[in-house]
């Protein structure tokens, strides 16, 4: 009789493990499900009599230089855009125009590759060079960059005065 | 109605096969072959002359198992084959070695590809949860719960690895070779095994893998020999055909 009791016992034991063999062979999971989306967040400021105030621009246009795609295109009532620098080159340029006055953003960096997983790939962040990156002075007067680190997190990198 | 014990047992046995067919098909059910056991007899006798019971002897058995569900649960591009041996003391303790090789080519949505191949070895002692039987006969089931140290040690590729920049329109693909890896971790683990017909057993672990260890490095594998996806659910399971060799004083 304790043969069979004991193969009483065990016998839930064996449906549970089938079963979860069963199930555990039949799912799979491939997918990326990381934030990979790395953009310069950008607000736009302005100096009156010594106080630094956020401006909204009324109308803004933004493409890449030497890229055909425009970022934002007169977009109205902006006070901060989201431009992506460029994973493979160093150098990024902005074209931005403001009404019928054009001014170039440039900005020098460095590329930071690290590997995610198989199925995300490689992240790709940025870290801006204060020094050397710079703008033409049409509409901006000057950059300021108040984070250089380009990543995944949303942060104020680059103050743009008018 | 009353079914006679033998009967039970036969019946206990066939549900059993069964399941293990399952295991092999999935989904057919096969024609069960009658297995001649019937140590219930000398239980009877046993209980009616009851004695003080001696001492289990330490060294019991030694039994050899083979996963025959690895090959078969490997899903695309992987291929496993894992043994173990272990030693049964005082039918209660079972300290066990389980050891195996896998090879992996696998494809990423995106389109990487991950290649390793290497052995891998686990240690560790399973203990018996079910009353231990007398000190003359082995025990012919019993339902164990156990830890294992789980050892890997192999080489991976990662390539075409594809880096896209869809604003800018420019892309790069990198490939990473040969790079050498180590890994560790812990298993919890519960399973049955059943004697099926003389020394033949069968079967079943679930284990439960946690802490796994590759080490700091720029590059992490997707798979781990042994242990499986990295980031998977972390659960194993394997269905297993042993013999068991008794050692006799």
């Amino acid at each position: 009789m304790n043969t069979v009791n004991g193969m009483k016992r065990i016998f839930p034991i064996a449906i549970l493990l089938t079963a979860s063999i069963l199930y555990i062979g039949c799912t799979s999971d491939n997918d990326c499900r990381e934030n990979r989306y790395v953009v310069m967040t950008s607000n736009f400021y302005t100096v009156k009599n010594d106080t630094v105030k956020a401006v909204i621009m009324d109308s803004i246009w933004i493409k890449g230089l030497g890229n055909d795609s425009i970022l934002y295109k007169n977009t109205k009532s902006v006070t901060s855009v989201s431009l992506p620098l460029q994973k493979l080159k160093d150098t990024t340029r902005f074209v931005v125009r403001f009404n019928a006055i054009y001014d170039t953003l440039t900005l020098i960096h460095t590329n930071v590759q690290s590997y995610l997983s198989l199925e995300c790939g490689c992240l790709v962040t940025h870290k801006l060079d204060s020094l050397r990156s710079y703008t033409s002075h049409h509409k901006i007067k000057r950059i300021k960059i108040l984070h250089d680190n380009v990543s995944t997190k949303k942060i104020e990198n680059l103050q743009i005065y008018f | 109605m009353i079914m006679s014990a033998p009967r039970k047992l036969k019946i206990y046995k066939y549900i059993f096969s069964l399941l293990a067919l399952m295991l092999f098909s999935q989904t057919a059910i096969c024609q069960h072959t009658k297995h001649k056991k019937a140590p219930v007899k000398k239980e009877v006798k046993k209980k009616a002359a009851p004695k003080k019971e001696e001492p289990q002897p330490l060294l019991r058995s030694v039994t050899l198992q083979a996963d025959v569900a690895a090959p078969l649960l490997a899903s695309s591009g992987i291929k496993t084959a894992e043994a173990s041996v272990d030693v049964n003391l005082r039918n209660k303790w079972f300290p066990v070695w389980e050891f195996g090789y896998a090879s992996v080519d696998h494809s990423a949505n995106e389109g990487a590809q991950f290649t390793t191949h290497g052995i891998f070895n686990r240690i560790g002692v399973n203990v018996n949860m079910l009353k231990a039987g007398d000190n003359k006969s082995l025990v012919q089931y019993i339902f164990y719960v156990g830890l294992r140290l789980g050892f890997s040690s192999f080489n991976y590729d990662i390539n075409n690895i594809t880096l896209t920049d869809p604003y800018w329109k420019t892309s790069q693909i990198t490939d990473i070779q040969n790079i050498k890896a180590s890994a560790r971790w812990g298993e919890i683990v519960a399973g049955i095994r059943l004697n099926v017909f003389k020394n033949v057993s069968v079967g079943w672990s679930g284990r439960l893998k946690v802490g796994l260890s590759t080490g700091k490095g720029d590059y992490s594998p997707w798979y781990v020999p042994g242990y499986g996806i990295k980031d998977g659910s972390g659960w194993g399971f394997t269905y297993t055909v042993g013999y068991t060799i008794p050692i006799k004083k």
